[in-house]
C-alpha cells in the first residue's frame, strides 16, 4: 500500500504562465498596500536626494579646488598635472582572495552603515506619535516618568528597540516576583526583556511578560535589532507584592518596525592580518580531536566563514570579536562540529555541534536484514515487500508477526472511514492513523502499520530522519469490527531500532540562511490550530518544535522538500498530537496533521 | 513594514504616515513611487526575508534618485530600476553571507495575514530555484522584462538567460504540478 496522493500533472506552459502572472499581480498589489502606509519609499527617496546633493557639493568643491590648483600651477610654472580630482568610492574594498594571509576564501569587508541604506531611526520617526489619543513615550526618562506616575493598570504605550541579546531569564527574588498565580502568572517565571532607547544601546526598560504572553514579545535574531511599540501596564492586579507593582507588564505588541542588522555589525570592519582559512580548519580539527571519543578520518569541511559576533549586554558593554567559524563533518556523515577560532590569533574559543541538519552526509542504504537478527523467538523476521505481504495474508489470528523495514520521517498514511469502524475503546482505526514501513531507506515497497491507542507507539522521527526498525505486529485485531480490517497489520511494539540517519534526499539541500524563530513558529502554529479546530479541540500543550527539511515521499521515493518548523502540540487529555508545518522562511502555516501521542523511544 | 503591521498602523495613525509619502510624491518622484510596489514584489522573490526585501527596495530607490541623470530613455525606467535592484540583490547576498548569524537562529517574523495558498506555492517554488535562475525567472516571467533587458540586468548573455529560463520553467512545472 502506498501514500494516498493524487497523481501530479505538470501544468502546461500557458497554465504556468497564467499562474505566475496572477500570483505576480497579487504580489504587486500586496506590496502596494504594504508601502502605502509605510515610510520606506519616502525615506529612501529623501536619503537619495540628500546623498545626491552631497555628491554634487563634493564634486563642486573638488572642481573649485582643481581650478585653483591649476591656476596656481600655471602661475608658479611648476609643470604639475592639474587633473581635477574625482571623488572616489571608499577605499575599503573587498579583501579579496587570495589574501595576504593566503586564504582561499573570499572575504568581503563589512560595508559602512551609510552605503547600504540602513538608517537607524528613532522608533518615533516610523511609529505613530500617539495611540488612542495617548502619547507614545520613548524608553528613557520619558517612559520612566510615565510609569512612575501611573496609579492603576491603564495602558501605557512605549516605543524602543529590541536588541539581540537582551532577551532571557532575569535573576529576581521571590519578593520582587509577586505571587505566582495559577494562570497568567505575572513574574512567576521572571521573564523580562529589555527594550532599549536606541538600536545601539542606551537606557533600557525591562518589560515583563506573563507566561501566556511570552511568545508575543519575540526577540530579534543574533546581530539584529528591531523597533517595537508595546502596550504595557504597571500595578498588575495579579501582583500582591510592593515591588512588582512597579513592574511594567507587556499587554501586546502594537507595531514592529523592520528588522535591521545591528549597527555594531554593520560598522564592523574585517581586521587585517588574520589567520587563513586553512589554518583555521587545521586548528578546528585539532580542537575536535582533543576530546574523546576519537574521530577517525579527515573530518571533511562543510563550511568556513569569517564573521563577527556582537553582543550588547545589560550594561551596554559591547563585545566584538572577529572569528572564523569552521563547520566540520564526521566521516560517517552524521555529526557536524562547529568550532570558532579567533580570526587574529587562531585561538579556538568555542565548540559545538550536533546531528547534521543540512545534508551533505553520505547515506549508506543498509538492508535491515543486515542489522537485525533473522529470527525472534524462533520466528522468522520478514522484511517489507512480498515476504511480509505473504506472511500477513497467511495469518489467521492475532499472533505476533515480526517485520523489519524503514521508518521515514514524514511517511504517514491518511485514509477514509472505509478502512474500519470506530470502536468505543482502544481504538483500532478510530483515527485511521497509519505509519508506512518501507522496504529501504529510499522508499520502495511499503506496509502500512496501524496504531492502536492502547498499544505502544512508534518512534517520532524528525522530518528528515530515517530509521531502520524491527516491529512486532499482528492482524485480526479484536478492535476491528469489519472484514476489511482483519488483514491489516496492527502495531504491538518496537523490538529493535537501528541508528537514525539523515534521509538521502536532503543530500545537497541547505537550510535557508534566514527564517522565522521558534517562538514565532509556535505562535503561528498555535493560532493555526485555534483557527482550524481539529479533533476534540480544547487546550493544547506544546510538545516540540523542530526545524528541518520536510519531505513528502511519493510512491517512487521522490520527494518534495521544504524547510519547515514542525510544531507539535498535544491535547490536554494527552491522547492526540497535532503537528503544524510552518514554512521556515515565511512563517506561514501550510497544514496540520494529527496523530497519536508518540513519546520518544 | 509588513501587511498586518501596515494595516494596524493605518488604523492607528494613518495620517501621520501618509503625510510622509505625499511629501515625497510632491518632490517629483512620482514615477519612482509608482513603481515601488513592483520593486518590493520583486524583492520579496529575490531575497529571503522581509527586512532584506525592504532594504533592497530602499537601496534601489536611493541609487535611482542619485543616478537618475544616467537614465537615457525615460520609458525604460521600470527595467532600469529592476536592473539596479538585481545588482543590489547580488551585492546584498554577498554581503549577508558574512554578516548574518553564525549560530543558526533565524529572523523573527510576526505572523500576519499572508498570501493565498497558491501565491505561497508559487513563492516557495520560485524561492527554491538557484539564485541566478530565480532572478532570471522573476525578471522575465514575473516582472515581464524582455530577455535582452533581463540579460542586461543580470550582466550575462541572452543565451545564458534563455538557458536559465528554460531550466527554471521546467523546475517550476515539476514543483507546481
Amino acid at each position: 500500500m502506498t501514500t494516498s496522493r493524487t497523481p501530479r500533472i505538470p501544468p502546461t506552459d500557458e497554465e504556468l504562465e497564467a499562474r505566475l502572472q496572477a500570483s505576480w499581480g497579487r504580489a504587486v498589489a500586496r506590496a502596494g498596500d504594504d508601502l502605502a502606509s509605510g515610510d520606506l519609499v519616502a525615506s529612501a527617496l529623501a536619503a537619495g536626494r540628500r546623498r545626491d546633493a552631497r555628491r554634487v557639493a563634493v564634486r563642486l568643491t573638488f572642481g573649485v579646488a582643481a581650478v585653483l590648483v591649476l591656476g596656481l600651477a600655471i602661475i608658479v610654472g611648476s609643470g604639475g598635472h592639474p587633473n581635477p580630482v574625482e571623488p572616489r568610492p571608499s577605499p575599503a574594498g573587498p579583501v579579496g582572495s587570495p589574501s595576504a594571509s593566503g586564504s582561499p576564501v573570499p572575504v568581503e569587508s563589512a560595508v559602512p552603515v551609510e552605503s547600504v541604506g540602513v538608517p537607524v531611526l528613532h522608533p518615533n520617526v516610523t511609529f505613530p506619535p500617539s495611540v488612542d489619543g495617548q502619547a507614545v513615550v520613548a524608553v528613557g526618562p520619558e517612559a520612566d516618568a510615565k510609569l512612575a506616575a501611573a496609579t492603576d493598570d491603564s495602558p501605557i504605550y512605549v516605543s524602543g528597540w529590541l536588541v539581540d541579546g537582551d532577551w532571557g531569564w532575569t535573576q529576581c527574588s521571590q519578593a520582587s516576583r509577586g505571587v505566582p498565580a495559577p494562570s497568567g502568572t505575572i513574574g512567576s517565571d521572571c521573564i523580562g526583556t529589555l527594550i532599549r532607547a536606541a538600536a545601539d544601546g542606551g537606557p533600557a526598560l525591562r518589560i515583563f511578560s506573563t507566561v501566556t504572553e511570552r511568545p508575543s514579545l519575540a526577540p530579534p535574531g543574533p546581530a539584529r535589532v528591531q523597533p517595537v511599540l508595546v502596550q504595557v501596564h504597571v500595578r498588575d492586579p495579579r501582583c500582591d507584592g510592593p515591588d512588582c507593582a512597579r513592574m511594567p507588564v507587556v499587554d501586546r505588541v502594537l507595531l514592529y518596525g523592520a528588522m535591521r542588522l545591528a549597527p555594531a555589525i554593520l560598522a564592523a570592519t574585517l581586521p587585517s592580518g588574520g589567520i587563513s582559512a586553512e589554518q583555521a580548519v587545521d586548528i578546528a580539527r585539532g580542537q575536535i580531536q582533543r576530546y574523546p571519543p576519537p574521530k577517525p578520518g579527515q573530518l571533511p569541511v562543510l563550511r568556513v566563514v569569517a564573521g563577527t559576533g556582537a553582543w550588547l549586554d545589560e550594561d551596554s558593554d559591547r563585545y566584538d570579536r572577529w572569528e572564523w567559524v569552521v563547520h566540520l563533518m564526521s566521516d560517517e556523515g552524521y555529526t557536524e562540529y562547529v568550532v570558532s577560532v579567533d580570526y587574529l590569533d587562531g585561538t579556538p574559543f568555542s565548540m559545538g555541534g550536533g546531528p547534521i541538519a543540512a545534508g551533505v552526509a553520505p547515506t549508506p542504504v543498509l538492508d535491515p536484514g543486515q542489522i537485525f537478527p533473522p529470527t525472534i523467538d524462533g520466528q522468522a523476521v520478514v522484511t517489507v515487500g512480498p515476504d511480509a505481504d505473504a506472511r500477513i495474508a497467511a495469518a489467521t489470528d492475532d499472533s505476533p508477526i515480526y517485520v523489519s523495514g524503514w521508518l521515514l520521517g514524514s511517511d504517514r498514511l491518511s485514509c477514509g472511514f472505509e478502512l474500519g469502524t470506530p470502536a468505543p475503546n482502544g481504538v483500532f482505526f478510530a483515527d485511521c492513523t497509519a505509519t508506512l514501513l518501507r522496504a529501504t531507506g529510499d522508499g520502495g515497497a511499503s506496509l502500512p502499520i496501524f496504531l492502536s491507542r492502547t498499544g505502544d507507539h512508534l518512534a517520532r522521527l524528525g522530518p528528515t530522519q530515517q530509521r531502520p526498525v524491527l516491529l512486532q505486529v499482528h492482524t485480526h485485531d479484536p478492535g476491528c469490527l469489519v472484514a476489511d480490517c482483519t488483514s491489516k497489520a496492527v502495531f504491538d511494539r518496537v523490538v529493535m531500532y537501528g541508528a537514525a540517519r539523515i534521509a538521502p534526499w536532503i543530500v545537497g539541500a541547505t537550510q535557508p540562511p534566514e527564517g522565522v524563530s521558534m517562538e514565532a513558529a509556535v505562535t503561528v502554529a498555535h493560532r493555526y490550530l485555534t483557527d482550524h479546530p481539529m479533533g476534540s479541540g480544547g487546550d493544547l500543550v506544546l510538545l516540540s518544535a523542530e526545524a528541518g527539511l520536510s519531505a513528502v515521499v511519493d510512491e517512487g521515493g521522490a520527494a518534495d522538500t521544504t524547510w519547515i518548523w514542525a510544531v507539535t502540540f498535544a491535547t490536554a487529555d494527552g491522547y492526540e498530537t497535532y503537528t503544524v508545518d510552518v514554512d521556515y522562511r515565511h512563517g506561514t502555516a501550510s497544514h496540520a496533521h494529527g496523530g497519536l501521542l508518540l513519546p520518544p523511544p | 513594514m509588513r501587511a498586518g503591521t501596515a494595516a494596524l498602523a493605518t488604523s492607528l495613525e494613518g495620517e501621520h504616515l501618509r503625510v510622509v509619502t505625499d511629501e515625497a510624491v510632491a518632490a517629483g518622484d512620482r514615477e519612482l513611487v509608482a513603481l515601488a510596489p513592483v520593486l518590493l514584489a520583486a524583492a520579496r522573490y529575490l531575497v529571503r526575508s522581509e527586512a532584506d526585501a525592504a532594504d533592497l527596495v530602499q537601496a534601489t530607490l536611493e541609487i535611482a534618485v542619485r543616478r537618475r541623470s544616467q537614465l537615457r530613455d525615460p520609458a525604460s525606467l521600470r527595467a532600469w530600476l529592476l536592473a539596479i535592484e538585481t545588482r543590489e540583490a547580488f551585492r546584498l547576498r554577498r554581503r549577508l553571507r558574512w554578516l548574518v548569524s553564525l549560530e543558526g537562529r533565524g529572523v523573527v517574523e510576526v505572523a500576519v495575514a499572508g498570501p493565498s495558498t497558491d501565491d505561497l506555492a508559487v513563492r516557495q517554488a520560485v524561492a527554491a530555484l538557484p539564485p541566478r535562475m530565480r532572478i532570471a525567472v522573476v525578471l522575465h516571467h514575473l516582472a515581464a522584462l524582455p530577455v535582452a533587458q533581463t540579460a542586461e540586468a543580470m550582466g550575462i548573455s541572452e543565451n545564458t538567460v534563455k538557458t536559465l529560463l528554460r531550466l527554471g520553467l521546467a523546475r517550476l512545472r515539476e514543483v507546481l504540478a
